[in-house]
């Protein structure tokens, strides 16, 4: 055989085209990140006067903040009480925070929070809550043109974003974010593969699994009648064997709907 | 103001560029290693999300954009092969004895020399693809591997060897035999 037949007889191996999705996955991931990145990656002031600016406002923000803790800006649909839970490598777990959340416009927001037995962190926390976005829209305001900005507000309205944990001895939250399911009825909210139906504090619930990739793999379960608010959340990894490890865990404790319906499990 | 840099930035539509200019060669590269579109397509996103993110060490000075991308395309199909045990069910399926009339279809041609190359060791398996079906130049392909060009151009003769050996058998009139199918 030469050269020329070997090229022949290995074009003949073809490649699918790529799902259609793959574009879409992309831009969603984008939006979902575009938080985490612009936060992470705080540009340099032009001037030492905006710097000052900047650290004067967020200096006011702080003390604004710790005044006037988690008050809501709507109306509030309903209230979840959830525990978040962090299981160690030998199985032992543990609380890492209480919080009471809502779901609106595809944004999972707190009304408040507590870590266990750490009066200090909670109130760092908190201030810490409610300081974190307002400088995130204060930089990306300084740092992102008007046109990026109201297309990364449509993307966000395009998902469905929770908080699933925390961070730096809970200091600070673990937010994510998925891009939102077509509407219909044997969809999970959020586009992922659905692996389970389970009923979470009487309330409905598709478990749905995100493409993520790697070695972490997390499990939502969406309640529809919440406007998809994620009742129970389970964080994995991966071990070296390809078996899964549980590492945390949101889990709803209770729903209480305004103003007078509760219901408990 | 380059595409990587404005994506960094937030722009949405420099992202999407980079992913129209580059995904399409990625995704072949990403299926040929791990023979599944799930994983190809999961490796295609997250290359290009990495290529975002602060910790990415990407540096255009250094190399080019396509590079860094197979470079990271490469690494995330090792590391799910080696994860779900992949390469040594390609190697299993490899070893299965079939005669080159019980394959006289394209389909099962095709099925050959994928089976073939994925019988190759993992350094000539993906120079022989990258330089085959993805047309890289050897120096290219050598900064996508980290490899010194000698080693890819040997690696590259001993996959070519090693195929012309392994499909041998349905080379002979391969052509003809499928013209008779109907």
């Amino acid at each position: 055989m030469n050269d020329t037949e070997l090229d022949e007889i290995l074009d003949t191996w073809t490649v699918p085209p790529p799902p259609t999705s793959l574009r879409e996955s992309v831009r969603a991931g984008f939006a979902a990140g575009q938080h985490r990145w612009i936060g992470a990656r705080p540009p340099r002031p032009r001037k030492s006067l905006v710097a000052a600016a900047v650290f004067g406002a967020v200096a006011v923000l702080l003390v604004v903040a710790q005044a006037h803790p988690g008050s809501p800006p709507v109306r509030i649909p309903y209230t979840v009480d959830s525990e978040f839970v962090r299981y160690a490598v030998d199985g032992s777990s543990s609380i890492d925070m209480y919080a009471t959340s809502y779901e609106i416009d595809g944004a999972e927001i707190l009304t408040s929070r507590s870590i266990p037995n750490r009066p200090f962190g909670t109130a760092l926390g908190r201030t810490l809550d409610a300081a974190l976005p307002i400088w995130s829209r204060l930089m990306a305001r300084l740092t992102i043109d008007p046109e990026t900005l109201r297309r990364v507000r449509q993307a966000a309205h395009r998902s469905v974003g929770v908080v699933a944990g925390c961070n730096a001895s809970c200091l600070t939250l673990e937010h994510y974010g998925f891009a939102r399911a077509a509407a219909g009825p044997n969809t999970g909210c959020i586009d992922g593969t659905i692996v389970g139906h389970e009923t979470i504090l009487n309330y409905p619930t598709t478990a749905v699994q995100p493409r993520m990739g790697g070695n972490v793999r997390m499990t939502w379960w969406m309640a529809p009648d919440l406007g998809c608010f994620a009742l129970r959340i389970a964080t994995e990894k991966k071990r070296p064997d390809g078996t899964w490890r549980l590492v945390s865990e949101k889990r709803a404790l209770r729903v209480r709907l305004n103003p007078s319906q509760t219901r408990t499990e | 103001m380059d595409l990587v840099k404005a994506a960094r930035r937030g722009r949405e539509a420099a992202l999407l560029q980079l992913f129209d200019d580059h995904h399409l060669p990625l995704f072949r590269f990403a299926y040929r290693l791990t023979g599944s579109v799930a994983d190809a397509e999961d490796i295609v996103q997250e290359c290009f999300l990495q290529l975002l993110r602060p910790e990415c060490a990407f540096d255009p000075r250094r190399t080019s954009v396509r590079t860094y991308l197979f470079g990271v395309v490469r690494n995330q199909s090792l590391k799910r092969m080696r994860n779900s045990g992949l390469a040594d069910e390609a190697c299993h399926h490899a070893k299965q004895d079939s005669s080159p009339e019980d394959e006289a279809s394209r389909a099962e041609l095709e099925d050959a020399v994928a089976r073939a190359v994925k019988q190759l060791p993992d350094t000539q398996r993906e120079v022989l693809i990258l330089a085959h079906y993805e047309r890289l130049r050897l120096a290219e392909i050598a900064r996508v591997m980290a490899l010194e060009l000698g080693a890819v151009k040997s690696r590259l003769q001993r996959a070519r060897a090693s195929l012309k050996e392994t499909l041998a058998a349905y080379m002979p009139g391969w052509e003809r035999s499928l013209e008779k199918k109907p």
